[in-house]
């Protein structure tokens, strides 16, 4: 099979970086003529069964990238769509603090207030961004707001991007009904009818001043068949767009620093990780909470005080049965109770430190290279003790966690959790620590000694590779990200051209 | 999948879930799953794993003068309780690794399901 891989421009990733990117870019100019390289298989709604063991093909490594000291495990899509098939599309729009400091550190002024709200304004409209109305919380939403009333938490309402959404429950296995509005849904079938070639299975090795190296894998069993044949291939292109993930963006610029002539040693520096732990309690009745939409609440209260946020969540069996903690009959006792759960995700906020990096080994394989800091130790064990509360408040009769001298704690322990929680327990080996939302390693900002791109997304250095996803983050955004990766998407789609006149 | 490999996996299993303790239906399901979760992990992270249990092959000779699968399933209880104790991290990281691989197969089985009250996928749906 040869096919011309002569482009104008080639964007390595089809998740919410890059194909918001190519959106907005094919807006303005429908005579370009640009490819989407995607690493993942193609897959759409009608190939996900909501079966836990056969979705987690859906990510790397079956849902965890473990860091190089395996103290945490990274859940990163590995699909047509990127994160987007998998999140839960919760919408966050960026804070004003953090949106403050990328302008005051880093240069970054174009983040107005002005500019930030008008295409946020759009881009919630375009991909029905909405509060879910009260009637549509499940148990465990209503229980959280039942608990942190209790206690005088204030909690604020989630906004989400569904339409028609039939509250399944599935939405970290894919959407089967198409209903959350991520890439797969609304940008990739919009570009691909505007004339952009999609490339499945094709991993980008490394990339040259317009040239992208890249390996095609067989499509897997079940899914869409692939355009080039199996085996390497170069693209060819104006200009490419890294918009690969935090895991690979900075991964392809290390592989390709030879090539390039980069020397700029913050390239796969300042990672943040947004680390996770999803936490349950066994209320006393069943509330069925594996049904209804997972997210509709959460609380921002400790958020400047002690470094985190508690959101709703729900899982499946499996992943609830590994975030439990124990084995044998305890462990197995407790899932009989996989009907009375509820369930809290904690989100610890962790500053970007240089130490914390994408790295390649020897073979040039992405080493996620993290250390979770005192200070986002002991916001988790904050975060743990208040979420215990909270689930007390809310009616639960024991609480599971990763870092308590007991388990299950029993209402009675609620007086004494500062005795059973802390960090003294909280050993990073045993507990199933997690993340979602990994940030940083190309970041953006005017001075090229401090970051790897510049204020439009250019690699410095080079002449033709531009950055789009969450990597050019220059700290933590501390809510879920997708919402600011789509705000620099449309900022970078819309300069890039413009420069070049 | 290596058959030593699989019967220790499976060893480990029954302590991490007592219910597959001699239940041959289950057991089949529960192999058919992890196989499918081992196969689609990449190279590095399923090195570790076979790695694990041979060390846990290994150091149950060291502490109890015979092979794991010669343990009786009290004894292999008490083993793997030690070994969650054991001074290196790494290997109480890849304890933890392999519990969730196995929990994840375990908790796919939809025979379990009724066990816990799940319903499963809307088949309405699919």
């Amino acid at each position: 099979m040869t096919m011309d891989l002569v482009f104008d421009i080639v964007v390595v990733g089809s998740g919410v970086g890059g194909a918001t990117f190519t959106d907005y870019l094919t807006r303005g100019n429908p005579d370009l003529k640009i490819a989407i390289i995607e690493s993942g298989p193609y897959r759409t709604k009608e190939h996900f069964n909501q079966r836990e063991i056969d979705m987690t093909a859906l990510y790397y490594n079956r849902g965890a990238v473990l860091a190089k000291n395996l103290q945490l495990g990274i859940a990163a899509a590995n699909t047509l769509g990127g994160s987007s098939a998998v999140y839960t599309g919760v919408s966050f729009r960026p804070p004003i603090n953090v949106m403050e400091n990328w302008k005051e550190n880093y240069g970054l002024n174009f983040l107005s207030d002005v500019y930030v709200s008008k295409s946020l304004n759009e881009i919630e409209e375009d991909i029905s961004v909405h509060e879910l109305p009260k009637s549509l919380d499940n148990e465990n939403n209503k229980l959280f707001q039942t608990g942190a009333a209790k206690l005088g938490i204030p909690i604020k309402r989630l906004k989400i991007n569904t339409k028609n959404c039939e509250q399944q429950g599935f939405c970290n296995l894919g959407c089967t009904t198409g209903a959350k509005q991520g890439t797969l849904e609304v940008q990739i079938p919009r570009v691909l009818k505007r004339g952009v070639k999609l490339f499945c299975n094709t991993k980008v090795t490394t990339v040259e001043e317009n040239k992208v190296n890249v390996i095609v894998n067989d499509a897997p069993e079940g899914t869409l068949s692939n355009t080039l044949a199996s085996g390497t291939h170069q693209f060819k292109a104006k200009k490419i767009i890294l918009a690969a993930g935090v895991l690979n963006t900075p991964a392809i610029l290390l592989r390709s620093s030879d090539k390039l002539g980069l020397k700029n040693k913050n390239i796969g520096r300042y990672l943040t990780l947004h680390p996770a732990f999803n936490i349950n309690g066994i209320h006393s009745k069943t509330i069925t909470n594996y049904r209804g939409f997972p997210k509709t609440v959460y609380t921002d209260h400790f958020s400047e005080s002690d470094d985190f946020y508690l959101e709703t969540s729900f899982y499946f069996p499996g992943v609830t049965a590994k975030n439990n903690p124990g084995h044998g009959e305890m462990h197995q006792e407790i899932m009989k109770n996989y009907d009375k759960m509820m369930s809290i995700l904690i989100l610890a906020h962790d500053k970007a430190e240089y130490h914390n990096r994408i790295n390649i080994d020897k073979n040039g394989k992405t080493v996620v290279d993290y250390t979770l800091s005192k200070r986002s130790k002991n916001a988790l064990v904050k975060a743990l003790k208040e979420a215990a509360k909270i689930f007390f408040a809310a009616g639960c009769i024991k609480v599971l966690l990763p870092a308590s001298r007991k388990n299950p704690l029993l209402k009675d322990d609620v007086k004494e959790l500062d005795r059973y929680i802390s960090k003294k327990y909280l050993n990073l080996y045993k507990t199933p620590l997690s993340s979602a939302h990994p940030q940083g390693g190309a970041r953006m900002g005017i001075n090229d000694s401090t970051s790897v791109c510049d204020n439009y997304g250019k690699v410095y250095g080079t002449n033709s590779i531009y950055v789009c996803d969450a990597s050019l983050f220059p700290t933590s955004v501390e809510v879920n990200p997708y919402e600011t990766i789509m705000l620099l998407a449309k900022w970078v789609a819309e300069n890039m051209m413009e420069l070049d006149k | 999948m290596d058959p030593k490999f699989k019967q220790n996996v499976l060893l480990f299993a029954e302590v991490m879930v007592p219910d597959l303790h001699q239940n041959a239906s289950l057991e089949y399901s529960f192999i058919k799953n992890f196989k499918q979760l081992f196969q689609g992990l990449e190279k590095d992270s399923a090195d570790k794993i076979k790695l694990l249990v041979t060390l846990i092959e290994t150091m149950s000779f060291i502490y109890n003068f015979r092979s794991f699968e010669k343990l009786n399933y009290e004894n292999r209880k008490k083993f793997i309780g030690r070994l969650y104790q054991f001074p290196v991290g790494k290997i109480v990281a890849g304890l933890t690794g392999l519990r969730s691989l196995i929990l994840i197969s375990y908790y796919g089985i939809e025979e379990v399901w009724p066990n816990i009250n799940y319903d499963g996928p809307i088949k309405s749906n699919i």
